[in-house]
């Protein structure tokens, strides 16, 4: 029989995380790995990489756990946003000059859309992978980063060694950038 | 801050939290800012991410706790 973990008793997985508890840590594995795994094969699209970087997230976890706070965000939230968080860290290593996401951002087709609304869709996406690409690569990053994957500030400060405040900077000039990018794009 | 700013920060979440609750009660307004919050997330929403595949996790706990508690719990 499969147990459904809610909300509630992952929160608690990770209080007793907290209190050093490692039952509560084989727990969370038993309940959110496969979870927790998909995300980092998704981004890091390997399944050696995926696996190795799942033995460095779960120690991180126990870690960290107690930096969750529930009137913050979920804990779903937070345990995704640490998986996120350490693919990027993974993937901006990696990456040389380039977008921890790669030249382009990928997508894939909507079966939802009809034919027309995919060749527009492939069409949006082309231009605003050619207004990203326009962008200072930390501050392309900081987009994808934040809208893509819910990167709080405060990590996205962690991670770019930098303030919340610059951050918000940072974002808030590549946003008038793009804009200015997008609107040539749409003139032109 | 122009009404674009805003509402690129408003579709970022980048606003402060007291600019943030204003923000949201003009977006209930009709208006230049509705205009411009709309006019990013239709922008913006080639970006949203791709359906996750859950896939089973081949890790297995005796290798997760050799790495967090360097025994083999």
């Amino acid at each position: 029989m499969t147990t459904e973990y809610l909300e509630h008793d992952i929160a608690a997985l990770l209080r007793r995380i907290c209190g050093r508890d490692r039952s509560a840590l084989k727990q969370l594995h038993k309940a959110r790995g496969d979870r927790l795994y998909s995300i980092l094969l998704h981004m890091l699209e390997d399944k050696d990489s995926a696996e190795l970087a799942y033995l460095e997230l779960m120690p991180r976890i126990w870690r960290e756990a107690k930096s969750f706070d529930p009137t913050v965000c979920s804990s779903e939230h937070w345990l995704q946003t640490r998986a996120r968080l350490l693919a990027i860290e993974i993937l901006r290593e990696d990456c040389g000059d380039q977008p921890f996401y790669g030249k382009n951002i990928g997508w894939d087709a909507d079966p939802h859309l009809n034919a027309s609304e995919q060749q527009l869709r492939h069409y949006q996406v082309g231009r605003l992978n050619l207004a990203l690409r326009g962008l200072p690569v930390r501050a392309a990053e900081m987009i994808v980063a934040r809208f893509v994957y819910e990167i709080s500030l405060e990590d996205l400060a962690s991670l770019y060694n930098s303030t919340v405040s610059a951050v918000r900077k940072d974002i808030a000039t590549a946003g008038s950038n793009l804009r200015d990018t997008l609107m040539e794009a749409q003139a032109a | 801050m122009t009404p674009d700013e805003r509402a690129f920060g408003f579709v970022m979440g980048t606003l402060p939290s007291d600019e943030s609750r204003k923000a949201e009660e003009d977006l209930a307004k009709a208006g230049l800012f509705r205009e411009k919050v709309a006019f990013w997330r239709g922008k913006l929403a080639p970006l949203e991410p791709r359906p996750l595949r859950l896939v089973k996790n081949p890790v297995s706990f005796d290798r997760v706790a050799h790495a967090t508690f360097g025994d083999d719990d």
